[in-house]
């Protein structure tokens, strides 16, 4: 057997490394369901927490709270109409009707099964995919980073909720955010005004805290409702009959192909995954009218879609360096704490680490319907904690997390600056993912563009000719071009009509 | 009337936003570097984009807003920019987010002068108080206890050196 494949397996599984995992996952399912909170910022937030855990120990555990966070969501959706996460916004829309009419149980199990095998069919194409593109990758110069960050960088922006212009303006602010401290190649500071604290550049940690954790925080403190809500629906038997397997199982799988897919592209993340999947389900449905009231598969469509995202999301993230969403944009902050870079070098420098991750995957989603399904009615208690009680416990994490990263008080002012501007943001509908990738991207953005132009003796042509990025730089076009000649043809087919 | 338009929340972000591209660009282009051999290989290449980059982006979103704003009279109430500022900075809302904001910078502070463990307790029982959350003596319990593991899981298992008040130099 492969050695590396026996490496990975004995680091994911040490007694410690299954022990976080399933920490992790159970934490992740509970913040997952509590509105509000979400597995990017239990992330976030829970990050520096792995500094002194191993690699392979940190990354188990933030993948079990990435999973279940995204998992966790669904149980706030049935039982409080009320989605933990945006993955699980269509998942209201089925499990909610079907928990009010007396079958939480039911709609609870729907969705963890559902999620499991999304899960782990992203997994399994994760493993099958990824190893190839890997190779492929390693052919990737200067130009071809540099087309792969733009690629990174539009998908998102054109994928985020609200105007494009916002979404872009999102990632040109986190581009400028990586431009202040020293210039990488030659030394030079920038933007710094004579501050030593700013000479090293702003660090990510403080950023991503203050994001995603402090903005939160401080819009929950501003709305009405601050106190918790009650789940009134009894649960009842959980495990689906075979009469439900046998009506969801063709959606399970055709909504985890569309999640992986979709989790795959740069950016794009479980929530558009969830929708399209459920939206393709009812489009190809014999009773697309029932969806809405309370189907089976109008609650596995959207779980299978969001989980099998994850595989997915980790495609790009492993093999290329490129984050699938925001919360593996927060996980290369976590293989940066250990010295490690995502990318094709990792899968040759350190292929144990990799396959460790897979088994981590796989054991994690094992924990997610032994948890999902024997633990239920205690998640079900956890979403009622109240808000008032759970904010200032939150921000004092974000503080304490932020400072432990590099011992500095600085970052906590940083944290909260991003806090506020992440609070604004929200308020004036400029999406924040845009910017999370902005500042993740942007140094490989940076170094690889002025490599690239100082290989190239300053001639842009050959950013844009070279055979794999001028493939890259046309599908960039195609994706914005092809909607609009799409939405011409309409209206001259409505013209002439 | 134009003036009116740009009164309007989102045309005042789309300015400010103007004027910030100009500085980046203006900032950058004063950037020098060792590699000023082959020019557009500086320090400033990528600001300057950057700037170039967001000032378009902000004309576009300037141009969007003024005509959105023609088209939704409406909206002329609720969202300009100097009809009701007093209110707004006196609101419900701006008093939580100043005071969540004043206790994180008064913290970061006091923690220097107190240590992690009195500060962080105090700060706690003062948010709890101040939400409303539970009964006092339920605060500082609350606040023991979580100010208890969070220390012992920074301090002791991951090591984290927290402040030592100038005060109270063992905690």
């Amino acid at each position: 057997m492969n050695p590396d494949i026996l490496a990975g397996f004995s680091l994911a599984f040490t007694p410690e490394a299954l022990i976080l995992c399933l920490l992790g996952m159970f934490f992740g399912i509970i913040v997952g369901a509590i509105p509000g909170l979400t597995a990017t910022m239990a992330i976030a937030i829970l990050t520096p927490f792995t500094f002194s855990l191993s690699a392979i120990n940190g990354l188990m555990m933030l993948t079990g709270i990435y999973i279940g966070g995204i998992y966790g969501g669904s149980i706030s959706a049935v039982l409080l109409n009320i989605p933990g996460t945006p993955s699980a916004l269509m998942t209201a829309l089925d499990g909610n009707p079907m928990a009010v009419r007396g079958e939480a149980g039911r709609a609870l199990g729907l969705a963890t099964v559902s999620s499991f095998f999304g899960g782990m069919f992203g997994v399994c194409v994760l493993l099958t995919v990824a190893p190839f593109l890997a190779r492929f990758a390693l052919k990737f110069g200067a130009a071809e980073y540099f087309a792969l960050c733009c690629f990174g960088l539009s998908v998102v922006a054109a994928l985020s909720q609200g105007s494009l212009v916002r979404g872009f303006i999102s990632a040109g602010l986190g581009l400028f955010v990586v431009c202040i401290g020293m210039d990488p190649i030659i030394g030079v500071p920038r933007f710094t005004y004579g501050s030593q604290e700013l000479f090293a550049g702003i660090s990510y940690i403080p950023i991503m805290i203050g994001l995603f954790g402090i903005a939160e925080v401080l819009t929950q403190l501003t709305t009405k409702e601050m106190q918790g809500v009650t789940a009134t629906q009894k649960i009842g038997r959980l495990w689906p009959t075979l009469k439900d397997i046998k009506v969801i199982w063709k959606v399970v799988l055709r909504s985890a192909g569309i999640g992986t897919f979709i989790g795959a592209l740069p950016g794009a993340g479980g929530a558009i995954g969830s929708i399209l999947g459920y939206n393709e389900a009812k489009r190809i449905s014999k009773y697309p009218e029932k969806f809405g009231t309370g189907i089976p598969e109008g609650i596995a469509a959207p779980e299978s879609a969001n989980n099998s995202a994850i595989g997915g999301a980790f495609i790009p993230l492993l093999t290329l360096g490129i984050p699938g969403d925001a919360i593996t944009a927060i996980l290369i902050g976590a293989f940066m704490i250990h010295n490690l870079t995502p990318g094709p070098l990792l899968y040759r420098d350190n292929p144990e680490i990799i396959y460790a991750l897979y088994f981590g995957l796989l054991v994690a989603h094992l924990y997610l319907i032994i948890l999902g399904m024997s633990c239920a009615k205690v998640f079900a208690k956890a979403i009622t904690v109240p808000k008032n009680l759970l904010m200032p416990i939150i921000s004092l994490f974000c503080i304490v997390g932020s400072f432990a990263y590099a011992n500095r008080l600085f970052d906590v002012m940083v944290m909260l600056i991003f806090g506020v501007i992440g609070y604004y943001m929200r308020k004036n509908q400029f999406p924040i993912a845009p910017m999370i990738l902005g500042i993740v991207l942007g140094p490989i953005f940076e170094l690889n563009l002025r490599i690239a132009l100082q290989l190239a003796e300053g001639d842009i042509l050959q950013l844009f000719t070279r055979p794999i990025s001028a493939v890259l730089w046309i599908i960039l076009l195609l994706m914005f071009i092809a909607p609009k000649i799409k939405n011409k043809s309409l209206k001259d087919i409505a013209v002439n009509d | 009337m134009l003036i009116h338009k740009l009164l309007k929340k989102d045309s005042v972000i789309a300015i400010v936003l103007i004027f910030f591209s100009l500085y980046v660009i203006y900032y950058s282009y004063h950037l020098k570097g060792l590699a000023e051999a082959i020019d557009m290989v500086t320090p400033g290449l990528v600001p300057g984009l950057v700037g170039v980059f967001l000032l378009i982006c902000s004309i576009v979103f300037l141009y969007q807003t003024i005509r959105q704003n023609e088209n939704t009279a409406k909206i002329h109430k609720t969202t300009n920019f100097s009809s009701g500022f007093l209110q707004k900075i006196i609101s419900t809302e701006s008093i939580w987010l100043i005071g969540v904001i004043a206790s994180i910078i008064v913290y970061r502070y006091l923690i220097v002068l107190f240590g992690f463990y009195i500060t962080s307790f105090v700060f706690l029982v003062s948010l709890f108080i101040a939400l409303r959350a539970v009964k006092l003596w339920q605060a500082a319990i609350i606040s023991l206890v979580t100010v208890g593991i969070i220390g012992y899981v920074f301090a002791v298992l991951l090591r984290v050196p927290f402040p030592h008040g100038k005060f109270i130099p063992y905690l």
